[in-house]
């Protein structure tokens, strides 16, 4: 029992093993918490990125839907640019048409001319991924001077705007707040037809559609956009409940238990060039702001 | 054996230090990348608000003003951020009247914070004749069948008081307004 220690006793060894064990087991939880909050951070902020994005120009477009440049109707290429022409065509929704992985998502289509000579016809609309991808992205397209004796010009074909999309909803409203609808002029389905989109109405432009003459009555639009992650980002599983608008014109999902991460962005966007205003002078009785307005 | 052990603990903290450090801050400047692009979103949706303003803010001159608005002048000396060039439809200079204004002014009934933060947004505008399709606005044009006048409210918002925004330097958004007037 003299003898000098030159090895270790079991029960050493033994300390030193689990005293190891719990230090690289902390060091190795430490890691794998950091290393899961950057994925989950860092696609939560490329959500937010390309949602914040898209809901820019989404607002813009309807801010400009149904803009017609003073000089439109006189100096257009298209053939098809009469007043009651271009004001049946400014902005059309289908609701729940090529309605994305659960059925339920809009169909967008609006119109503008923004100078003499052009006009910008955009579509936005989910679409599925290529390749056996089951995922929907939100496509975007623009079509110059669609009506054009040659053709329309493609400006942009089904552009990649959203990725990872799960609903998209447009409501529209009238200016008292209600509800408007049908809205659609082109590529109506039977959600439409059962709303009596056919049916033949008067406006002060000419004979429309109701469909089409209650575009001009669009006060506000609002978009619900519910974005996915495109990779898993919790480690349990959970079920999502989505409500985008107000049934039965919105969208009600529940996505069965899944690891993604989903937001569900919002904007609301008052189409100025749709319903107009009118401002009476008071002193003088004149009229002003039959106006549209055109935003860059 | 013992030597080896020694050393072994150090490295592996200081590792690991080193590689968390560097994760928490590409966290951290993922997080504040991101906050700041949603302030500039705030901030480009507030000057567009303020290029609204400026549209109301026309009309209501218009309202008042009928009388000024026959012969036109060259505006751009008197423009700051919202130079007619600025408008691609617009190829002329001419124009009838120039306002600039911070939002504090034209917002009454803030005060405080709410007040500080309307004082750094301005608009500027100008008023025209609508151009026609070449983009030139030297006559009236008008409202085909009918004796109206369109003229054009072109307004920017600007993020920075009204004095000091430049169009370089600050975010500015341009909005366009067909206003149409009966001749008298």
């Amino acid at each position: 029992m003299k003898k000098k220690t030159l090895g270790f006793t079991l029960t050493e060894t033994l300390v030193a093993i689990v005293i190891g064990m719990i230090s690289v087991a902390a060091a190795f939880s430490a890691y794998n918490y950091f290393n899961k909050s950057y994925a989950s951070i860092s696609q939560k902020s490329a959500i937010s990125k390309s949602a914040r994005e898209a809901l820019t120009a989404i607002a813009r477009d309807l801010r400009n839907a149904g803009y017609i440049d003073p000089n439109y109707v006189a100096y257009s290429p298209e053939s098809n640019r009469t007043e009651r022409t271009v004001r049946m065509n400014m902005l059309s929704v289908s609701q729940k048409r090529f309605g994305g992985k659960y059925g339920q998502s809009d169909y967008l289509q609006l119109w503008y001319a923004n100078s003499a000579t052009q006009s910008r016809y955009i579509t936005y609309y989910l679409r599925q991924y290529q390749g056996g991808n089951s995922n929907y992205y939100l496509s975007r397209s623009v079509l110059l001077n669609r009506h054009h004796p040659q053709g329309g010009n493609q400006l942009i074909d089904n552009e990649l705007f959203v990725p990872y999309v799960e609903d998209f909803q447009v409501i529209l409203r009238d200016k008292d707040g209600k509800v408007l609808v049908p809205v659609c002029s082109s590529g109506c389905g039977s959600v439409e037809d059962s709303q009596g989109r056919g049916n033949v109405v008067s406006t002060p432009y000419g004979q429309m559609t109701s469909g089409q003459a209650n575009a001009m009555d669009v006060h506000t639009a609002e978009i619900y956009l519910t974005v996915r992650s495109p990779k898993e980002v919790y480690s349990k599983a959970r079920r999502t409940k989505i409500q985008n608008g107000e049934s039965p014109h919105g969208s009600n999902l529940t996505i069965p238990a899944d690891k993604y991460h989903r937001e569900t962005f919002f904007v609301s966007v008052h189409t100025r060039n749709l319903a107009t205003p009118q401002v009476k002078i008071a002193s003088s009785g004149q009229s002003i702001g039959v106006g549209t307005g055109y935003n860059k | 054996m013992k030597n080896t052990e020694k050393g072994f603990a150090l490295p592996v903290a200081l590792l690991l230090l080193v590689v968390m450090t560097l994760m928490g801050g590409v966290l951290v400047s993922i997080s504040a990348g991101d906050i700041k692009a949603n302030s500039e979103k705030d901030n480009s949706q507030q000057a567009f608000y303020a290029a609204e303003s400026g549209i109301t803010h026309a009309k209501k001159w218009m309202k008042t003003n009928t009388d000024k608005l026959s012969t036109q002048k060259n505006l751009n000396n008197k423009l700051n951020f919202c130079k007619t060039s600025f408008f691609p439809n617009l190829i002329g200079t001419n124009g009838f009247y120039t306002s600039r204004e911070n939002l504090n002014t034209v917002i009454t009934g803030t005060s405080g914070d709410e007040q500080r933060r309307l004082s750094k947004f301005s608009f500027e505008y100008f008023i025209a004749y609508s151009p026609n399709q070449d983009g030139n606005n030297n006559s009236p044009k008008k409202k085909p069948k009918t004796n109206k006048t369109y003229y054009t409210i072109y307004s920017c918002g600007c993020d920075g008081p009204k004095n000091t925004c430049r169009s370089q330097n600050n975010k500015v958004v341009a909005l366009e307004a067909v206003v149409t007037l009966a001749t008298q």
